[in-house]
């Protein structure tokens, strides 16, 4: 069961507009393990994970997923090992009700009739989405769309759960039953986040980002205690 | 602007629509696109004058609306909604449309007649894409796009299309809340700032798209990996076969 392991070696990316978001990045994640990736706005954090399933490709640096690497050619591969939750939540929402929405995914990897509908069944239950059913996505709130992300991408039952910002827009109880979501899944997670607690109630390990560069690599504890580091990181909450 | 808004809401709940339990959907979706594509290209090839011809094969129309769960008053809100385009055309054309056309003893203006066969031509083409989109699902839309061997690039196109529209149209209603909200209603929106948020807008739109491309390719989307059921069976043969037959021979006598 050691094969869902994440080796990053010295990936570097520049946006077509000459940006460079990324730079130098190292990273090995074992199976089973949970990383929060931390950084301020525009750090890189989405960048970086956007590579996890080749939805950017660069071709400074590389990435093996579980002995695979991500090319052109092993797409196919890393998209059913790697389930990704992106930051926004409209464009992933993109079917006419919240049930089809999270039908698309197990669909296209061939479930359909009585357990199709079970296996949506459960992950909008998981998400405590299930009275949203058959409305619009369109007609949810900012909440509602992020929890119904979430099942969409679980009902693929991926093997590497990666999720970009999964708090932005939850109240509270909402972040609660993220992270008890979260808990239940027992493979590798990597998750993006500014929110301190919500990252060290869900990891143990901590990868702090600057201006496309790792700052830090080490336990959650280490970082949340170190007040020196928040505030290079600028992700200290001391206003 | 209300009743606009009102408009775009009710064809986004348009897209809720049940896609199952009517016969069109349980046709195979290759031989429905082929056949609906066919009929489309002899509808908008009909002389601008031919009333009757264009008359006739709107039966063809009538008869799919009847085999489908499109219901008429459904149908006719949505002409009315998209009308406001249509309605120019047709109020300008017999001042553009000059010839006089002669009608047993009436002559009448040619405007009128060529105006009123873009009318009929216009609800048959709306009626026919409700009937697609009310009997197909995405997958049945991609999987009949691969079969008829469209270029792969232009099938990701079409259904992105056919998925994007409505984002785009809540898009629309978002922006249009936004720019309300910072007062842009009170009479004081100008002409350059339009031209900036259309075309911000625009911009927006294709970015968007790329997004939801790359969100259905993470949960699996696959053209080559379809699992619709997919083989031919003798009811998608007789549907073809039929309704190619019908068009043609209202089309071409
Ligand atoms: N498509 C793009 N083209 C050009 N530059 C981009 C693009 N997307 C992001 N960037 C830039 O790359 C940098 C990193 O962006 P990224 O989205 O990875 O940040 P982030 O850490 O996810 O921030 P946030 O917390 O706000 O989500 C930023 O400076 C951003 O402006
Ligand atoms: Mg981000």
């Amino acid at each position: 069961m050691s094969h869902h392991y994440v080796n990053i070696k010295d990936l570097t990316f520049t946006y077509s507009d000459g940006n460079i978001a990324l730079e130098n990045i190292n990273m090995y994640i074992t199976h089973g393990e949970s990383v929060a990736i931390l950084g301020s706005n525009g750090a890189g954090k989405s960048t970086l994970l956007k590579h996890l399933n080749g939805t950017l490709l660069s071709d400074k640096g590389e990435i093996n997923i579980g002995g695979i690497p991500v090319t052109k050619k092993t797409l196919k591969k890393i998209r059913e090992t790697v389930g990704i939750v992106f930051q926004n939540t409209d464009n992933q929402l993109f079917m006419p009700t919240v049930y089809e929405n999270v039908a698309f995914g197990p669909k296209n990897l061939g479930v359909d009739g009585e357990q199709l509908k079970s296996i949506v069944e459960l992950a909008l239950k998981d998400t405590g989405t299930i009275h949203l059913l058959q409305k619009h996505p369109f007609r949810l709130s900012g909440g509602e769309k992020r929890k119904v992300c979430i099942a969409s991408v679980i009902a693929c039952s991926p093997e590497i759960l990666v999720f970009d910002e999964p708090t932005a827009e939850v109240d509270p109880k909402g972040i609660k039953d993220i992270v008890n979501i979260l808990k239940k899944f027992h493979h590798t997670k990597i998750i993006s986040t500014h929110n301190l607690k919500f990252a060290s109630a869900v990891c143990k390990r901590g990868v702090v980002l600057k201006h496309g560069k790792i700052i830090f690599d080490g336990q959650m504890e280490d970082i949340i205690n170190n007040t020196e580091l928040l505030r290079e990181a600028e992700i200290l909450d001391d206003y | 602007m209300k009743s606009a808004e009102k408009n775009l809401h009710y064809l986004i709940n348009f897209d809720t629509l049940s896609k199952q339990g009517c016969v069109l959907g349980k046709i195979n979706p290759a031989s429905k696109i082929f056949v609906f594509l066919t009929f489309l290209i002899a509808l908008v090839s009909i002389n601008k004058y031919d009333i009757l011809k264009t008359l006739l094969l709107s039966s063809f129309t009538f008869a799919m609306i009847n085999m489908s769960r499109l219901k008429y008053s459904t149908f006719i809100k949505i002409c009315v909604v998209l009308s406001p385009f249509i309605l120019l055309f047709v109020v300008f054309n017999p001042i553009l449309d000059k010839n006089i056309f002669a009608f047993y003893n009436y002559s009448i203006n040619a405007g009128y007649i060529s105006a009123l066969t873009t009318l009929i031509k216009f609800i048959n083409t709306t009626a026919i894409s409700l009937l697609i989109i009310t009997s197909t699902t995405v997958h049945e839309i991609a999987y009949g796009l691969y079969k008829l061997k469209i270029p792969g690039f232009m099938a990701i196109q079409i259904i992105l299309m056919y998925r994007f529209i409505f984002l785009f149209l809540s898009d629309i209603i978002n922006t249009t809340e936004s720019i309300k909200s910072r007062g842009g209603y009170r009479g004081n929106i100008k002409w350059k700032d339009m031209k900036q948020i259309v075309s911000s807008f625009f911009a927006r739109a294709i970015y968007r798209g790329e997004d939801v491309y790359y969100s259905m390719l993470s949960r699996g989307f696959n053209l080559q990996n379809l699992n619709a059921d997919t083989r031919f069976k003798l009811k998608d043969f007789l549907f073809l076969f039929l309704s190619i037959c019908y068009i043609l021979l209202l089309r071409l006598f």
